[in-house]
């Protein structure tokens, strides 16, 4: 894999200021105790710490490398923005529907919102995609494993 | 008016023969939320009362296990269903009477948001120790954490369970001080007793008795108001000079608040009439539970009653 | 009774025609079950639970038993074929599986791990046959101390499990500890981290967290890059499932040391296979001659953690039938099913109950000789899959994700982490930070936690206690030399590149 100094000095920097904050949030929130009866802030604290101490070293050792290869060409870090986006709302959109609206609306949800994703997928494929995995996960979930959701429902809870 | 007139009219006819009005009710299936999941005693116990109503009367039960912290998720849940008697559960003392005044994040009002049905069985805490303790009994216990407070540790099987609230109840009863050592569930806990880890171990009176049978560990005492069945010769707690002291695991049958009284009074009818069942009953006796029933009303008092107790502990024990 | 007429006892039961069905009906829908991503042990022996009630108490948990080691087989070839884990526990093997299945060695890589899980379940068989009363005693040994300092050599010896840089592997071990902690403090009750919501008070669900960092990220990124998984229709072919000569040398030893491995952790309450699985991997990857093949396909990355967490489902019955004391979630359900039953699970269980105790032993051997029987025809099936275009393909894996996700909580919150975890595993595997060591924090911290501070209530506040206890002080002992060594060896490593860079060539 491609090691990004540049990229792993930001992650670094991001890692250590999240561990910081945890391991402030756990002091100022959860009682510490003592060392017989520890309270539910010390491990938090603790690997709140830790976390930062790594983030720090992580960032340091890639600044320590940027700065001794200046003028080499880094690999920009790519993201898929519009895969990652489709499939979030697709799963998101599951989790929101099968209750209240019962299974097949929320399969017929993820299934449409994500196949979009991929480019080679026209509407009529989605369409036969989504109908033809709605019916395979009613015949073995609902009718093969018992599973007590409606297939369609208005404001089941 | 005319709503109390059918009420009335309904029971009428339940006081002429419940099988008649089982023909109306419940005129489809009937969701039944067990907050924990399958397998557990719960569970257990709501499909083994559930079958037996089911061939009684023919109605159709569909569990819903929903499981989550410490059994309030699947209450909260309930509570928020369409009172129409189709969607029922299975509540206990933890999950009704002591977690809703522990824990803030608990949104419902176990008495206000809840139409009480009936009571089911109750299992008294068995409190067990090594076989090899240097303590002979119970008696002995509570002298060696008189002469040193805290010098006791005591396992349950988890933070909040009725395990922990019967020893914190004792100890605001008798001004005591143990000290807690929360395992989570019974496995470790066990092979801590019989490893000589802990000195004592609190738990639900089925869960231990096959290791007590068994001669790895001894039962101290249980923590019913009277001596249990199963074992008459154990000192209750409350015998050793607790007044009044009791911590019984107890499991009802509640059903959203402003349920209809025709369905409620048809609900408990059945369960009843299960509850009479001798092979269901010799069941739930031979796992340790004593059988309650009773009308819903006895119920309702009773769970006032132990909201109000457990609320007290709560806040004497300073555990909110 | 002799031992061998408790065998025949038990073979006698096992064999007979109604049991034999229900073994059958178990592996078969534990394997089918095990395949589906999301749909672990214990989501699939919940839904068939009901079913158990009109069986007799063996016939129930002799299916029960055999969903259980059933998923175990199953859950390795969502991770090989697609590195997607069909269950946390077969989350490792995705990390070698999945590159020989992209080298076009799917169906060596799916009859190995089959043979693997077959050689790691009769050693599991074995011992919990022979030895149970001996080993249920060791277990007895075990107190928090212990624990705490197992999960410490655990932790210390995968640290480096996966390749690429150490200190990100170490940050991920951390963010899976603080991810672990999210949830009610055992000891005090306290909320840590769940920000108000209530479905967080019994902490991350490990599926979401698995299913988002591995299922969902690995499909974000396979979208659009692959159109059919890349295989060519000739790895299909029976012929193609073959291992080499090479494959069958180099997985002699990772077997037995995954066995190993894999029925001591059986035996312990809450530890159980996904840790078995990791430690093996850990294993291995230390004892290689050539730990760099790792992640890159390495036969042994599979052939260890897949006995291991065989193994291990099979010594897991070790405490629960002998002692009464369930090591799992799973194994309390198995008690209950017995309970249904009216029969009091527990020390006596072996004398009062010899034909059940025994039968279902041996329906134990019976049940994985059909499971390799079943798996090997199918295979091909599962390897064919491969040849379903991904743009259709990766929409049904999201689907299985979310319904198997939500079905083991019946929670629809956990399919929203699963989104969560999905996205956050995306971004941290485009910086090339390796998921598996997040898996082990949050898998290994909470139980680190939750051991040492009983430990040190337990000790009455005195951190000698580590020492004190001859079992604990040998563990902690072994661990500083693995320290110690893993220090030294990095540092000469370090200083003989250094001079070899500043020599002129």
């Amino acid at each position: 894999m491609d090691q990004n100094a540049r990229a792993d000095m930001i992650a670094g920097l991001l890692v250590c200021g999240a561990g910081i904050v945890i391991a402030v949030y756990a002091y100022a929130n959860y009682p510490m105790g003592s060392l017989r009866r520890m309270g539910p802030g010390m491990f938090p604290m603790g690997s709140g710490s830790i976390l930062a101490l790594l983030g720090l070293v992580l960032a340091i050792n890639s600044w320590r490398s940027l700065r001794a290869e200046t003028g080499r060409d880094w690999p920009t870090v790519q993201f898929e923005l519009r895969t990652a986006f489709l499939s979030v709302v697709g799963v998101v959109a599951f989790a929101l529907l099968l209750r209240p609206l019962g299974l097949i609306p929320a399969v017929l949800a993820v299934v449409g919102i994500s196949a979009l994703s991929d480019g080679k997928n026209t509407p009529l494929g989605i369409g036969v995609l989504a109908l033809f995995l709605a019916a395979l996960a009613t015949i073995i979930f609902k009718f093969g494993l018992g599973m007590s959701f409606p297939l369609f429902a208005w404001n089941w809870s | 008016m005319k709503h109390n007139l059918i009420a009335l009219a309904g029971a009428a006819f339940i006081a002429v023969g419940g099988s008649a009005f089982a023909q109306s009710y419940p005129g489809g299936n009937i969701e039944y939320v067990v907050p924990f999941p399958p397998g557990g005693g719960t569970d257990v116990l709501a499909r083994q009362l559930n079958d037996q109503i089911a061939r009684q009367t023919g109605w159709n039960f569909v569990i819903l296990n929903q499981p989550g912290a410490g059994g309030t998720i699947g209450m909260d849940q309930l509570s928020r269903a369409e009172a129409d008697g189709l969607t029922i559960g299975m509540a206990q003392t933890s999950n009704l009477a002591v977690n809703p005044a522990m824990n803030p994040e608990v949104q419902f009002d176990p008495l206000t948001d809840f139409t009480p049905i009936a009571l089911v069985n109750t299992q008294p805490m068995g409190i067990i120790t090594n076989s090899d303790s240097p303590h002979a009994d119970f008696a002995a216990v509570l002298d060696a954490v008189r002469a040193e407070p805290g010098s006791i540790l005591y396992g349950t099987p988890g933070n909040g369970t009725v395990s922990h609230m019967a020893i914190e109840r004792l100890m605001v009863q008798g001004d005591l001080e143990f000290e807690h050592v929360p395992y989570t569930g019974i496995a470790q806990a066990i092979s801590d007793v019989m490893g000589g880890v802990v000195d004592i171990y609190v738990g639900s009176l089925p869960s231990v008795m096959q290791h007590v049978e068994a001669g790895n560990v001894r039962l101290l005492a249980v923590t019913s108001a009277q001596p249990h069945p199963l074992v008459p010769d154990v000192p209750t707690v409350a015998s050793l000079g607790f007044e009044g002291y009791q911590a019984e695991d107890w499991k009802a049958v509640v059903g959203p608040a402003g349920m209809p009284e025709d369905a409620v009074a048809a609900l408990n009818a059945a369960i009843n009439e299960a509850l009479a069942d001798a092979d269901l009953r010799a069941a739930l006796e031979a796992q340790g539970s004593v059988v309650l029933g009773g009308t819903a009303e006895e119920f309702s008092a009773f769970l006032a009653e132990e909201v109000a107790a457990w609320a007290e502990v709560v806040s004497s024990a300073g555990l909110r | 009774m002799t031992f061998a007429d408790n065998i025949v006892l038990g073979l006698e039961t096992a064999l007979s025609l109604n049991n034999l069905m229900w073994c059958f009906v178990g592996v078969f829908m534990g394997t089918l079950l095990g395949v589906i991503p999301g749909i672990g042990v214990l989501a699939a022996i919940s839904m068939l639970f009901p079913l158990t009630f009109q069986l007799e108490p063996t016939a129930a948990l002799i299916m029960l038993a055999g969903i259980w080691y059933g998923t175990t087989y199953g859950g390795s070839t969502a991770s090989i074929l697609l590195n997607v884990p069909g269950t946390p526990s077969s989350a490792i093997t995705a990390l070698d599986g999945y590159p020989m299945a992209q080298q076009g060695r799917a169906g060596v890589a799916l009859l190995m791990t089959t043979l693997a899980s077959f050689f790691g379940g009769s050693v599991g068989i074995i011992l919990l046959m022979g030895f149970s009363g001996t080993i249920s005693q060791m277990a007895l040994q075990f107190s928090s101390t212990e624990y705490f300092a197992l999960m410490l050599l655990g932790l210390i010896a995968a640290s480096g499990m996966t390749s690429g840089a150490m200190i990100k592997g170490l940050i991920m071990v951390c963010l899976g500890v603080l991810f672990g902690l999210v949830g009610s403090d055992i000891y005090s009750g306290a909320r840590r981290f769940t920000f108000g919501l209530v479905e967080l008070a019994d902490g991350i669900a490990l599926v979401a967290l698995a299913l988002g960092l591995f299922g969902v990220s690995e499909v974000i990124a396979s979208v659009g890059k692959i159109s059919a998984k890349g295989v060519d229709p000739a790895s299909v072919s029976f012929k193609a499932m073959k291992p080499t000569r090479d494959d069958v040398r180099r997985s002699w030893f990772p077997m037995l040391r995954g066995s190993a491995v894999g029925s001591f952790f059986g035996t312990l309450p809450g530890t159980g296979p996904s840790i078995a699985a990791f430690m093996s991997y850990a294993l291995e990857r230390r004892v290689a001659k050539e730990p760099e093949r790792f992640g890159k396909g390495a036969i042994e990355g599979i052939m260890g953690p897949e006995s291991a967490n065989n193994a291990a489902d099979q010594t897991a019955f070790i405490p629960t039938l002998a002692l009464g004391i369930p090591g799992s979630a799973t194994m309390a359900l198995m008690l209950g099913a017995l309970m249904i039953h009216g029969i009091a699970p527990g020390p006596q269980l072996m004398t009062e109950q010899p034909a059940l105790f025994w039968g279902l032993v041996m329906s134990f051997w019976i049940g994985n000789l059909l499971l390799l029987v079943l798996n090997i025809p199918l295979i091909g099936l599962w390897v064919r899959l491969l040849t379903v275009p991904y743009q259709w393909l990766f929409p049904a894996v999201l689907m299985f994700v979310c319904i198997g996700t939500y079905s083991v909580n019946n929670s629809g919150f956990d399919v929203l982490l699963v989104a969560f975890f999905g996205v956050l595993g995306y971004v941290l595997r485009s910086l090339s930070f390796p998921a598996a060591p997040m898996l082990l924090g949050f898998v290994l911290g909470p139980l680190m936690e939750e051991h040492f501070r009983r430990a040190m209530l337990l000790g009455r506040g005195d951190p000698m206690t580590f020492l004190h206890r001859p079992i604990s002080a040998t563990v902690l002992l072994i661990t500083l030399v693995l320290l110690i060594w893993g220090i030294y060896s990095a540092v000469s490593k370090r200083s003989a590149s250094r001079s070899q860079r500043s020599e002129p060539r």
